[in-house]
């Protein structure tokens, strides 16, 4: 009995500190100025596979919203967190966003993987929130355009045509080997790549599959080299997998250039494939020489530690809190209508993502930050790290 | 097909049917003792990665990693003293202990990734990162040389200890009559600890051999943990050598399948290779008469 009493009292004590923990916007907006508070919702991945970056994005708000907060909130309004755990399902994500609507959420932010993504914006627009995403890339969430939902990253279908622009410019008569891993995001995205680089012109020469978890991906990076591939477009999720074909093909000597998207921003792809990743190109969105992103960084890493070197994407988060707060501001109302409204409206916006000088118009017609190819950053890796920004050809 | 590509598939399908095999022991050693199909064994394989990563920046080399394998075998005895010997004193349902184990892989699992991050990390192998070419075709990893060499050590050790010692008798003896093992002087208990130790021990070496090659992360023991269970059951659970015989069998089909047939199905073939043997030997490829 006694032990049944303690074991009672230590999970209402456990309870009890985990609400507190994990409430930590509310916590930050007591700090700030009065008024009714501006309530922010997000969904993202706290502990599956996408949380590496979701965790980042989440850390990169907070840290805003702490240094807004201090300042006395925003105009004069103490802005409130609320994130909710969509456990990398896009079922959950759904869920989440139906709960933190009946919440009072302002604006939902989407923060976890292309996948959940599109499911939380089917039902923000059904229950008419505006919505959007820092980081998804998948071309659908914005195009057709949808009525709720803003981003601000570089589509697939974009990233795709400065692949194909800049590999045309780089080799003649490219052939395009492709290896994907078997995560949702690999299968869909390479789908997707085939056709686009297809219509592209380019001519693509195979399609290898990573087995998951397998120390050992020499027969794919065999089979790509036979192909006669004479560059190779490595898309997908998981992170180590990818970094392991990197290794293969460095390892059997294939000198093809590797090519991706902006998943390989991610620190854990330099640490793991080491000098294995020099020369690899990648379409990013983020340029890291310009001084508004260093002084984001400065901050991120300042309040949340290093794992935001290298991690350049967290500065969509950064600049996406801002425009929201900024847009509630100008709506000079609470209303879903409204806000969406003020997004819509947003109109040469300056904004640290893309190249120097690029600002940000929406309009009834464009809910894209990014609309030529032209605008992606391509940047190559050496020694391990991602490095500057490679001037298109 | 040449002669060296044939090499190369035999040299990987081999280092990945080693990890299996290796994964597959761990499971072995404790379902043969005590009956348990411990689920926490994956990540086992996890802890031990991580900790590696965790530990190396603060101590030599050989420091953290028998830190690490230390406490990788305490994780084990834990879930043992905790978990299953608590559930047994209750007389709990096996349904009981296979949801309290799995329970218990999850809470391990996104635990480490609470406390330790979301992200990968590389853990430097033991055998460091040269490379041995033979032609243009085959490429063998120092780290993969290792991964041999440990595997046909551990697989001795383990039979010599089973068949050789009382030790290892009385492992066997508890999981075949653990009444009678009692009557003739068998410590069930101290059998219990001796199996879940010795199961966290492989595992966590897994941890040592595996990572470098791939990441250190709180997911990576997941795949060596789902395919070390499917390789015991492909090999056989009478014998420690159906865990060799499944995980070889199992890295030779999927690398096999990669380079000759198609990436896209290499990792389906476990599966198929699982229903296969179910469907036509029930009892494993080296199944109960290898037994007596």
């Amino acid at each position: 009995m006694t032990t049944r009493r303690r074991f009672l009292a230590g999970s209402i004590g456990y309870a009890t500190l985990s609400m507190a923990a994990s409430l930590p916007g509310a916590a930050r907006a007591q700090t700030a100025g009065g008024g009714k508070p501006i309530i922010i919702g997000a969904h993202g991945d706290r502990a599956k596979q996408a949380s590496y970056y979701s965790m980042l994005y989440k850390d990169a708000v907070e840290t805003f919203l702490d240094e807004l907060n201090k300042k006395g909130g925003a105009n004069g309004r103490p802005v409130q967190f609320m994130f909710e755990d969509d456990e990398n399902s896009p079922v959950v994500a759904a869920s989440r966003v139906e709960k933190l609507a009946a919440e009072g959420a302002f604006y939902i932010l989407s923060m976890g993987s292309s996948a959940t993504g599109v499911a939380a914006q089917a039902k923000g627009e059904e229950l008419k929130i505006p919505i959007g995403s820092p980081t998804n890339t998948i071309t659908a969430l914005s195009q057709p355009l949808r009525h709720y939902y803003f981003r601000m990253s570089i589509r697939d279908d974009l990233i795709a045509a400065a692949l194909v622009e800049y590999v045309k410019k780089m080799i003649n008569n490219p052939r395009v080997g492709i290896v994907r891993d078997t995560t949702e995001t690999g299968l869909l995205t390479s789908d997707s790549y085939i056709k686009l680089f297809k219509d592209g012109g380019l001519e693509m020469v195979s399609v290898e599959q990573i087995t998951p978890g397998s120390s050992d991906v020499t027969a794919q990076a065999l089979k790509t080299k036979e192909s006669g591939a004479n560059i190779v477009l490595i898309v997908g999720g998981s992170i180590p997998d990818l970094a392991n074909y990197v290794k293969a093909h460095k390892g059997i000597r294939n000198d093809a250039p590797m090519i991706g998207n902006y998943l390989f921003t991610t620190a854990a792809f330099g640490r793991l494939t080491g000098s294995a990743s020099d020369g690899f190109l990648f379409v990013d969105s983020v340029y890291p020489e310009r001084p508004e992103v260093t002084e984001i960084m400065s901050k991120l890493i300042a309040a949340k530690g290093d794992r935001f070197q290298n991690n350049l994407s967290a500065v969509h988060a950064w600049e996406y809190i801002r425009l929201v707060l900024d847009a509630i501001g100008r709506a000079g109302s609470d209303d879903h209508e409204a806000i969406r409204n003020a997004m819509e409206k947003t109109t040469d916006w300056p904004v640290a993502i893309g190249p120097p000088g690029m600002k940000l118009s929406y309009s009834p017609t464009n809910h894209d930050l990014f609309t030529q190819p032209q605008q992606a950053v391509i940047r190559a890796y050496k020694d391990g790290q991602p490095g500057p920004a490679v001037p298109w050809k | 097909m040449t002669f060296g590509s044939i090499a190369q598939v035999a040299a990987s399908g081999l280092h990945v049917g080693c990890i299996y095999a290796l994964a597959a022991l761990s499971f072995y050693v404790i379902h043969s003792a005590t009956g348990i199909l411990n689920f926490v064994q994956g990540e086992c394989i996890m802890v031990s990665a991580v900790l590696g990563v965790v530990l190396l920046p603060w101590m030599p080399y050989p420091v953290a990693m028998v830190l690490s394998i230390g406490a990788t075998i305490v994780l084990s005895l834990l879930t043992e003293r905790l978990v299953i010997r608590r559930l047994e004193a209750r007389q709990a349902d096996l349904f009981i202990m296979i949801l309290s184990l799995l329970g218990l892989m999850i809470v391990v699992r996104y635990g480490t990734g609470a406390l330790f991050g979301q992200e990968e990390y590389m853990l430097p192998g033991p055998a460091g990162a040269g490379v041995i070419e033979i032609g243009n075709s085959v490429f063998l990893p120092y780290q993969v040389i290792l991964i041999y060499v440990v595997t046909a050590l551990t697989f001795a050790a383990v039979h010599v200890l089973s068949k050789r010692t009382w030790l290892g008798r009385s492992l066997r003896v508890a999981a075949i009559d653990p009444i009678g093992a009692t009557l003739i002087g068998v410590n069930l208990v101290r059998v219990r600890v001796v199996a879940f130790g010795l199961g966290g021990f492989i595992a966590a070496m897994v941890g040592w051999l595996y990572a470098p090659l791939y990441a250190a992360g709180y997911m990576v023991g997941v795949v060596p943990g789902v395919k070390g269970f499917i390789v015991m059951v492909i090999g056989g659970m009478a014998s420690p050598i159906g865990s060799l015989v499944g995980g070889i069998t199992l890295g030779l089909v999927e690398v096999a399948t990669a380079r000759y047939f198609s990436s896209l199905y290499s990792d389906a073939t476990a599966f198929v290779v699982l229903m296969g043997v179910l469907f036509l030997r029930p009892e494993g490829l080296i199944g109960a008469k290898s037994r007596a």
